[in-house]
């Protein structure tokens, strides 16, 4: 029996009909059309299917989507502001963090919530150890480490511009 | 100013970090349906009957196939490497009989995954499981289960391959030293994030068929379809999307890329099927398995003298597309970068009940540099050498490049220079006496050192052909000017994440004087782009691609030259191109553009010269003469943990030299990323199997990929030696860091335990071997220390 299923996707109400077996990934991928999110396991190790729940990150492919009924979700299409890339975004180009990006958007999103956790984050080990949930097979990770320490520090000045 | 060797950001990160990037997965066609395999649970089994009656029944399904439905006509599966090997027939679905858990048995179509993967549980086979083998020496035992049995075949062993060169058994008699060691090598696989995944659509009124595919082989992926289907190539278009990452599994032509193709025309719909993760440990190919014995002559002073290599390669159950290829190029790397001049070996290529074996970053290199490292490293120890000092006195000089090794010809370089810089770095970074130090306060700290060379622009057609390949080495580049000036370049080489339409874009634009904005790459698809002799794979796009390219784009620049010299009223020799503006070389004014050329070719032609042809369009083959031999020092510093066992990497040097660098930054990425290849094949990746071929892994819980928190960053520095066999000096570089890494790691961790005297011939080395050598050793001293008493 199909459920209904509201939820809020990058400040979009998305309203469809699931069955309640439907997997969140999903979900977002052929109901909402957001192929950005991606499924490189299927059983939560790899994360890159890593969404953001109610500002949790969430291995989409572990969720079903009327578990997240209700919820406001944010995926990799939400990231960038009117075309303009996020700081994230900017930084993993211009460190070449990213080879074929698949697994990109899932990283993206699980420093997006770390950053937003630890907006002071700096130390190299500590940002190894926070992305360790994620695996990539391209980069050997040393730019995706350089990039979101990049990115702290440019959210960093950011906010104290906005502040100052 | 020249773009190639420039940092340049990638053209491709702007669509991938807004997750606008299209991967098969992620297409759809009108009416599509959804794919599931039903695949094998045993490694050897008969199949008597499969009754799928029920899973037909049910609703949202609109087809079943199994074996029996496949075309009467239907070829197997092709081989492109063909080395004098018995042949092991398989199909896009099993006829009959099984010989390794996961071999595809039955795809469903239906309207969901979800759908399929419902009616596809419901399938009904009955089995004869047969006796099977899983592990290669049990395999060539007397009186083995022989997984061809129904084709009389005597016994498991599919191919030997022997080679000799200089006199081997009088380098041995009049050896001082002879070492002779043993490796074995773990099951591994590529394992890309983005797993396999096929579109297929027939048009059944012109009987033509469009295939998306996750393939690193374009053209030859359409040809073998089309051989196996029966069907003129050019009634085939296949299509790459954006690919999450290949590393040579991806090189692979596949059963179900056949059966989806079959299954869209049975069920008159586009039918997708994306490979789900644990599908693919078992239907993607593995790589790397080898079982070896080396032994190597030499003098007191250290010249190594002779080699004599025995690799045994447990090939799965069946020659996959590129045969045995990668067990072969262990067996003739087993010299190295070292003159030594005599050497005999011999592969056998042995079939066991298992995945087939396929390609892999690293190609057989890995393993070879494995072998041979380890016994330089261990003959270096038995003659009192320091490890370095044994290598720079068997190193090939540059002066005696190029110089036939035991089977290639490597190029140019100087391997000296290359291992001094980097043993300069380790003690620019003061490892030799943190190292003492470390020691001396209790922790067990090594250093190990490995040295590679890479096969790289793959490669000479000629040689290819002549040693059984069934492909080209070349490759085939158009690149033509657009009514506006900017310019299009067609490649055959496929873009999997390794950047190649930016280095390629860099080539064009030097050549053609434009800025590499104005280049737009096309690849992807058979029916736009020319035809690649052997495809993505083998480090070959920047340096054979990419020679293909400047080839077109010079042919292309003439016309261009001849055009605006008309126009300018100018001699065509006296013409430059900066930044797309064309003028007298000296005086920047009068000048025309990309722009009013363009438009001459194809929309002014009363512009043209007379007897000019209207557009402006170059296609051009580059066939390299020879391979090209990037080559590099790998120093690894780790600490181990002898409580836990556990391996921590505290420094890694990497110095290397692949000839021209087009853009460093993505020649350091594709090194970063295979040196974490290379650690995850020495500490971490591994796909055993029990006696009888029963898979003893399911999950991401059981092949343990590296993540960021157990890599190290690794220190690189690039040396520049053009290689003399390709236009512009590029040599490859995609495979370069899976190679030496294995060796350099193990190296580190036995110096680490150097106080426990042991040794390490195997990967991976996981904590609890680590614990079980410390227990070995300590056991040992005891029973010394009592047979003293």
């Amino acid at each position: 029996m199909n459920r209904r299923v509201k939820m809020i996707v990058n400040g979009r109400p998305f309203e469809l009909e699931a069955e309640p077996r439907r997997l969140l990934a999903d979900f977002l991928r052929e109901d909402a059309s957001l192929y950005g999110t991606h499924l490189g396991c299927e059983h939560g190790v790899c994360g890159a299917c890593t969404v953001l729940v109610d500002g949790e990150p969430v291995r989409s492919c572990l969720m079903l989507a009327v578990q997240a009924d209700g919820a406001e979700v944010e995926t990799v299409e939400g990231l960038a502001d009117d075309g303009n890339l996020h700081p994230l975004q900017q930084a993993f180009s211009d460190h070449h963090a990213l080879q074929c990006g698949f697994c990109t958007p899932g990283f993206l999103l699980t420093a997006l919530y770390l950053l937003r956790e630890r907006p002071d984050l700096d130390d190299e080990a500590e940002i190894r150890e926070a992305l360790s949930g994620n695996l990539c097979r391209c980069t050997g990770y040393k730019n995706i480490v350089d990039a979101v320490r990049d990115a702290a520090g440019r959210m960093r000045e950011i906010r104290a511009t906005e502040e100052g | 100013m020249s773009w190639v060797g420039r940092r340049m950001r990638r053209r491709e990160d702007g669509e991938l970090l807004t997750g606008q990037g299209r991967f098969v997965g992620d297409l759809s066609r009108p009416g599509m349906a959804h794919a599931a395999f039903l695949r094998s649970p045993f490694p050897n089994a008969r199949i008597d009957s499969i009754d799928v009656s029920a899973a037909t029944a049910m609703p949202g399904v609109h087809a079943v196939l199994t074996g029996d439905d496949l075309p009467a006509d239907l070829a197997p599966q092709p081989n492109t490497h063909l080395f004098g090997e018995r042949e092991t027939p398989y199909y896009a679905l099993a006829r009959g009989r099984v010989r390794y858990t996961g071999e595809p048995v039955a795809v469903v179509v239906a309207d969901s995954p979800y759908i399929a993967e419902d009616a596809r549980d419901e399938i009904v086979v009955d089995w004869e499981p047969l006796p099977s083998v899983g592990d290669v020496d049990r395999a060539l035992d007397d009186g083995a289960p022989v997984v061809y049995d129904d084709l009389d075949w005597p016994d498991n062993v599919c191919a030997t391959f022997e080679k000799e060169i200089g006199d081997v058994d009088r380098a041995f008699e009049e050896a001082d030293l002879v070492v002779t060691e043993r490796y074995r090598i773990q099951r591994q696989f590529a394992c890309s994030l983005e797993t396999r995944g096929v579109l297929a659509e027939w048009d059944a009124n012109v009987n033509e068929l469009t295939l998306w595919t996750s393939s690193q082989i374009l053209h030859i992926a359409r040809d073998l379809l089309a051989q196996v289907l029966g069907l003129p190539e050019h009634r085939i278009r296949v299509l790459v999307p954006r690919i999450g990452g290949g590393f040579g599994a991806k090189f692979h032509f596949y059963p179900e890329e056949t059966a989806i193709a079959l299954a869209a025309r049975a069920s008159g719909r586009p039918v997708r099927w994306v490979e789900d993760r644990m599908e693919s440990f078992l239907a993607t190919v593995h790589a790397r398995e080898q079982r070896a014995e080396i032994s190597m002559a030499a003098l007191a002073d250290g010249t190594i003298t002779g080699v004599k290599g025995e690799i045994v390669g447990d090939m799965g159950a069946a020659m996959h597309t590129v045969g045995y290829g990668p067990l072969w190029l262990t067996s003739v790397m087993l010299t190295n970068v070292y003159e030594i001049p005599s050497a005999r070996v011999r592969a056998r290529a042995v079939v066991t009940n298992k995945t087939p074996l396929g390609s892999y970053r690293g190609w057989g290199q890995p393993q070879a540099n494995f072998i041979v490292e380890r016994t330089v490293d261990r003959l270096a120890r038995e003659l009192g050498i320091e490890r370095e000092d044994l290598r720079r006195r068997n190193f090939i000089p540059p002066e005696r490049l190029p110089r036939k090794s035991l089977h290639h010809t490597l190029d140019s370089g100087d391997y000296r220079a290359c291992l001094d810089r980097a043993l300069e770095l380790l003690a620019e970074r003061g490892w030799r006496q943190r190292q003492a130090e470390l020691r001396a306060s209790g922790r067990y700290v090594g250093i190990g050192i490995s040295f590679y060379t890479e096969n790289s622009a793959l490669g000479p057609s000629r040689m290819l052909n002549e040693g059984g390949v069934q492909q080209g080495g070349y490759d085939i580049a158009r690149v033509r000017v657009e009514p506006g000036g900017e310019v299009t370049v067609y490649t055959g080489i496929c873009e999997m994440g390794q950047g190649i339409t930016n280095a390629l874009a860099q080539i064009c634009a030097d050549t053609l004087g434009i800025d590499p904005d104005q280049i737009t790459v096309v690849t992807g698809d058979t029916s736009q782009v020319p035809y690649t002799g052997y495809g993505t794979g083998a480090s070959r796009g920047a340096a054979v691609g990419g020679a293909a390219v400047a080839r077109a784009a010079t042919a292309v620049r003439a016309k261009v030259l001849r055009i605006a010299a008309h126009m300018l009223e100018a001699n065509e020799h006296d013409l430059v191109i900066e930044s797309g503006r064309i003028h007298v070389k000296g005086a920047p004014e009068p000048a025309v553009t990309m722009a009013d050329v363009g438009r001459a070719a194809y929309i002014r032609a009363i512009e043209l010269p007379e007897g000019e042809d209207p557009g402006i369009e170059e296609i051009r083959a580059f066939d390299p003469p020879q391979f090209a031999w990037p080559y590099g020092a790998n120093i690894v510093v780790a600490e181990v943990d002898v409580e836990t066992g556990e391996v921590s990497l505290l420094d890694y040097i990497y110095v290397h030299d692949c000839g021209t660098i087009i853009n460093p930054t993505i020649v350091e990425g594709q090194i970063q990323g295979g040196v974490a290849q290379g650690i995850g094949a020495a500490l971490f990746e591994s796909l055993p199997y029990d006696e009888a071929g029963q898979p003893l892994f399911a999950t991401f819980m059981q092949y343990v990929l590296p993540t960021a928190a157990e890599l190290p960053s690794v220190v690189i520095e690039h040396q520049h030696t053009p290689s003399p066999n390709i236009p512009g000096g590029m040599k490859g570089v995609g495979e370069a860091g899976a190679i030496g890494s294995p060796a350099a790691v193990v190296a580190a961790i036995e110096d680490a335990l150097s106080p426990f005297a042991v040794r390490i011939n195997a990967t991976p080395v996981t904590p609890a071997t680590i614990l079980e050598l410390i227990a070995d050793a300590a056991a040992q001293r005891r029973e010394k220390v009592v047979a003293g008493a």
